[in-house]
């Protein structure tokens, strides 16, 4: 059975140089969705948290749409929906530069960054209240206390759910394949196609989605056990 | 007692799996002794295989071809409605006689089952946006090319025009999409569907235009059982008569030339497939 297998037809000619393509296109989308996930995830969470009635409300509307809405959906939209409304010549320009990437990006980032700034708004409410009222008295601004005292704790306590939705950020990049970038999933599924070796081609991606999450988790836990909390 | 049962009864079902296979020895002598061609067609495939919205019947260019065919063979057309993902299976397992499905040819499929002689032939075309520079197939080297993923079209496009990259949708109105918002240069599709998207257009038809020559060639035949020579001469047979009668002309015309919105040629004729 395992002798039917082979995998040499995955890898040979030009489908090797497709891979590499593949791999490097899911790790730019993961970078830079990641990048516009965590930097607007803490605006948001500190929006929130500064208490002002409507950041507060804006940010929960925001937050609902993004976590309820299939996240393909939202790629669809923003790749088929949004340029419908921007001028001409940003469509030309954004076509001109790998309109897919930014689009894929912008969509899979603005909805993770809602997923971020939930865990960031746990983190910041599992700091104790009596912290920022200690720093607030000893002077500090709003956002000197978000600075100095409670952000430093709330991302410690945040972090595991946070690295769990970098791996979840990380995987849900294969759905750009259906706007045509050419990732991973989209170049494996390419490969498949072309040499009808279905088993070996999922085979691949499966073992290259699988070791990149394990490394990001691999790598939260050395995080983790940096900066963690020492007792007192 | 019991164990000879045993053994009667598996004789006896050893005897019915072997005669199985020699019941349907000829299929054309089944299908005259029936008096039905069972064709297998699809209903989602305009003009090819699809329902009347008036009349409610599934007609089409596909199923037209069917019903030819029966008629030279001397028996009734039966038609029987297949999903295009299930219709070799459904053509291999023996619930119908005979493909008209919009069934274009390649060697893996040939693999499978027997191709008739081609009785439509389907050109393989690049439409691109009619205000860009590109005003023939040429201009598109090193450009942009939207494709559907998996589709056939696209080792046709590599061989012509090596340099140009190839972006493939999960479907074909988001590759059309993909062209109208210019997102990619060309798109390529067959010629029919093609028409019916620009069609679609409406008033901005005149915005997406076809560009020449034609990519590739894809040839359609209609497909039967492997192993059954004498229904594939028959068919083939009927096919060459309907051609000399001028039924094929009148067919191609009904659905896709000067009768239809399609306005094509028929540039080909009925041939064995080349391949």
């Amino acid at each position: 059975m395992l002798g039917r297998l082979d995998f040499s037809a995955i890898f040979a000619g030009p489908f090797a140089h497709l891979l590499v393509s593949g791999a490097i296109k899911t790790f730019e989308l993961t970078a830079t969705s990641w990048t516009l996930a965590v930097g607007l995830g803490v605006v948001l969470a500190v929006l929130r948290a500064s208490g002002f009635p409507i950041a507060t409300k804006a940010v929960a509307a925001f937050v609902a749409y993004h976590q309820n809405v299939p996240m393909l959906v939202q790629i669809l939209l923003w790749y088929f929906g949004v340029p419908t409304l921007l001028p001409d010549a940003a469509q030309t320009w954004i076509n001109a530069h790998d309109g897919e990437l930014i689009f894929a990006s912008i969509a899979v980032g603005l909805c993770m960054s809602a997923y971020f700034s939930e865990d960031l708004r746990s983190g910041l409410r599992s700091v104790h209240h009596g912290q920022q009222e200690a720093a607030r008295s000893l002077g500090l601004s709003f956002f000197g206390t978000m600075r100095y005292v409670t952000l430093p704790q709330a991302i410690r306590n945040a972090l595991p759910t946070f690295i769990n939705h970098t791996v979840l950020l990380f995987k849900n990049t294969s759905l750009a394949m259906t706007i045509g970038a050419a990732e991973m999933t989209y170049v494996v599924r390419e490969i498949e196609n072309e040499t009808f070796r279905t088993f070996e081609a999922y085979a691949v991606a499966t073992l290259f989605y699988l070791a990149v999450s394990l490394g990001l988790m691999g790598l939260g836990a050395l995080v983790e056990k940096r900066i963690q909390n020492q007792a007192r | 007692m019991n164990r000879y049962k045993t053994c009667i009864a598996a004789a006896a079902l050893v005897a019915l799996v072997s005669g199985a296979g020699v019941a349907n020895a000829d299929q054309l002598a089944d299908i005259k002794a029936h008096g039905t061609l069972v064709c297998g067609v699809l209903s989602n495939g305009a003009p090819f295989g699809f329902q009347d919205p008036d009349t409610r019947e599934i007609v089409g260019y596909d199923v037209d071809f069917c019903k030819g065919v029966a008629k030279e063979l001397g028996v009734k057309a039966e038609l029987k409605v297949l999903s295009l993902d299930a219709r070799i299976p459904e053509l291999t397992q023996g619930r119908v006689d005979i493909l008209a499905a919009v069934l274009g040819f390649n060697p893996q499929r040939a693999q499978q089952i027997t191709f008739s002689d081609t009785y439509f032939v389907s050109n393989q075309v690049i439409a691109a946006s009619t205000a860009s520079s590109n005003k023939k197939l040429g201009d598109l080297a090193g450009k942009r090319i939207s494709t559907i993923k998996g589709s056939s079209n696209i080792p046709m496009v590599q061989r012509v025009l090596p340099t140009a990259q190839i972006v493939s949708y999960d479907d074909a109105p988001s590759a059309f999409m993909a062209l109208a918002q210019k997102k990619v240069d060309g798109y390529v599709l067959s010629e029919s569907l093609m028409h019916r998207f620009i069609d679609k257009l409406g008033a901005n038809a005149n915005t997406i235009t076809i560009l020449s020559p034609a990519v590739g060639r894809e040839y359609w035949g209609l497909g039967m059982r492997k192993g059954e020579p004498g229904l594939a001469d028959a068919v083939n047979g009927a096919l060459v008569k309907m051609q000399a009668s001028g039924e094929s002309q009148q067919i191609f015309d009904k659905w896709l030339g000067t009768g239809s919105s399609f306005k094509m040629k028929r540039d080909f004729t009925t041939a064995p497939i080349p391949g």
